[in-house]
């Protein structure tokens, strides 16, 4: 059984879950209505109660928005990262912490990295199976943006293409990303270091001039100005990259003896394979080499118990605020038990009562569910646009099997605990309850 | 008063003397399975994860101390259809495992095949990988093939339990 279950392709196994899911409600559902037509005394009863209905609706409708909202979010959050570290196959850097090097490398989150140098450079982009190395220099910032030293190659890499402009030909140019709020022709001048204690003015009189300009990415590289590294050595006081024969042409090869040195560099192989096979090579005493798409998977996996704490404590709210719903349901039918009992007066079986009093518990839950499915995708972009503006990170969260699966349950569980009140109201008194 | 205290102590510090013989022994023996051989190449640890679905990934430890380029290009068990070259890969926010042709593995290097990486996928399970068992499998490379003792563990684990031991 479990072979032929594991043999259906991911939709069909996420369709039988929550057909499975839901088979006790439906269950229940053909048990308990089996016999009856319920549906005018059910309108008639919403209609009738229609404010006290749509309280409990609304109340079940936000417990569930909050738990399939969280869990949209949580996964929105996890492909926005992994999507942003797309473009960055193999970074190498010098050995230390692998997650510090990636928050620098493609999150462009300020770290002290240690430098990798011009000798080992040299070894990564003279090896047969590189097919681009790209050097990444921090440490400058305009404004928010951080200033990113790397060549022409990588700048295409990320972009794909430019939306407008062209790329960096001369030191004093640069490539902004698509929300930096500078046009081309715009010149800005570089402060040495990041944020609040950046030094303005530390580089002199140096300006870049925006020749292009990215288009989206997605990523924190959105926000970031794109400059020749030789311009960032530079205006450090270093060498530039280049010998004293240097014809002037900025970008690779660079010359081992004058490279200054980068904290990390950017590597593509000519497959898959060459791109594993060279984080073997380059995994040394003097060298780092990770995928950040691995590191993530790996963080991500450690987020996966959470996760699963998440959806236990997004269904326990929802049946929590349910069970509220179902004793104001209780209350109810103590209200309505005159006319209960005078339904069962002039010839309704107790089990009609029964009926009618779980369809309405289950009509609130079913509708309470589906509004708050809606609610919470609603929710869920919300947030992710908040994300998306406060990281740069692109947190698109849309409805997915998980949420659905997550409803799916709740209203069969739910649907089972409202057998109680309606037990209830079968079994009261009912000469009691006519003189009411 | 002390020969009778000398007695006990002298068995005691026996006892735990042959004891220590056979966790050695057994150390010896257990090491053996964790290690396979091919020449310069040495595979090690090798494990995969307790599992009821008809497929599983296996990881381990390959070091190369040869010198020339040595060529992974898959492997076969007797409890699998097939055991094909895997590596994971991430794009546009959903992840998983590719099929390799092959991998390069250069001379002096360690390639480590482990989760979210490269592994060696085994399809159409005969039956269900139970925790702390052990099965066989060929390591094929374009030098020649290794067998290795594949250790179940733990349908969460991220490594061999033995991971970070010398062999």
């Amino acid at each position: 059984m479990a072979e032929i279950y594991h043999a259906l392709p991911t939709w069909a196994q996420d369709v039988l879950v929550m057909l499975g899911l839901l088979t006790p409600l439906m269950v229940v559902g053909v048990i308990v209505l089996r016999g009856f037509h319920v549906r005018p005394l059910l309108v008639g009863l919403l209609r009738r109660q229609v404010w006290i209905s749509a309280v409990f609706t609304a109340l079940i409708a936000v417990s569930v928005a909050l738990g399939t909202g969280l869990i949209a979010q949580e996964r929105g959050l996890r492909q926005g990262t992994a999507r942003a570290a797309d473009k960055f196959d193999l970074i190498i850097a010098a050995p230390g912490s692998e997650i510090t090097a990636m928050l620098a490398a493609v999150y462009l989150q300020p770290s002290d990295l240690p430098l990798l140098d011009g000798a080992t450079y040299a070894e990564i982009a003279q090896h047969p199976r590189v097919s681009l190395v790209a050097p990444l220099g921090f440490g400058d910032s305009w404004r928010d943006a951080p200033v990113v030293g790397t060549t022409a190659g990588f700048v295409d890499h990320l972009s794909e293409g430019l939306a407008a402009g062209r790329l960096f030909m001369t030191e004093d140019e640069a490539i902004a990303g698509a929300r930096v709020s500078l046009d081309i022709g715009d010149s800005f001048a570089p402060a040495h270091g990041v944020g609040d204690t950046a030094e303005h003015g530390a580089h002199g009189d140096f300006a870049y001039r925006v020749v292009g300009k990215m288009p989206m990415t997605g990523s924190p590289w959105d926000r970031a100005l794109l400059v020749p590294i030789e311009s960032v050595w530079s205006v450090h006081g270093l060498a530039n990259g280049h010998g004293p024969d240097w014809d002037g042409k900025i970008g690779p090869p660079f010359s081992p003896a004058h490279f200054p040195g980068t904290p990390a560099a950017l590597v593509r192989a000519e497959s898959l394979g060459a791109t594993y096979s060279l984080q073997a090579e380059f995994s040394t005493a003097r060298t780092m080499a990770f995928f950040p798409g691995s590191v993530l998977a790996r963080l991500h996996a450690l987020m996966g118990d959470i996760r699963q704490v998440m959806s236990v404590l997004a269904v326990i709210t929802q049946v929590l605020v349910t069970a509220g719903v179902l004793a104001g349901l209780m209350m109810l039918t103590r209200l309505l038990a005159r006319r209960l009992a005078l339904l069962r007066a002039l010839g309704a079986p107790r089990r009609f009562v029964f009926a009618l009093t779980w369809s309405y518990a289950a009509t609130l839950i079913l509708t309470g569910a589906a509004i708050g499915l809606v609610l919470g995708i609603a929710a869920s972009l919300g947030i992710g646009a908040a994300i998306t503006a406060r990281t740069d990170i692109v947190v698109s969260a849309t409805l997915g099997w998980p949420e659905i699966h997550l409803v799916a349950g709740f209203v069969s569980l739910t649907g089972m605990l409202a057998l109680l009140p309606a037990y209830l109201t079968m079994t009261r008194p009912l000469i009691t309850d006519l003189r009411g | 008063m002390i020969r009778k205290l000398i007695l006990p102590a002298l068995l005691l510090i026996a006892g735990s003397a042959q004891a220590g013989d056979e966790a050695g022994h057994a150390h010896a023996s257990d090491a053996d399975s964790h290690l396979a051989t091919l020449g310069d190449i040495r595979l090690v640890h090798a494990w995969t994860r307790a599992t009821d679905r008809g497929e599983a990934l296996v990881f381990m430890e390959i070091e190369h101390n040869g010198h020339k380029a040595a060529t992974l290009t898959g492997g076969a068990s007797g409890i699998a259809d097939g055991v094909n070259l895997v590596a994971f890969r991430s794009r546009d926010g959903n992840a998983g495992y590719v099929t390799l042709p092959d991998l390069t593995i250069a001379p002096g290097t360690e390639m480590v095949l482990q989760p979210e990486g490269v592994a060696l996928r085994l399809t159409g399970l005969d039956e269900p990988l139970v925790e702390d068992q052990s099965f066989d499998m060929e390591v094929a490379f374009d030098l020649g093939h290794a067998q290795v003792i594949v250790q179940i563990e733990a349908p969460n684990a991220t490594r061999h339990s033995h991971a970070g031991h010398a062999h």
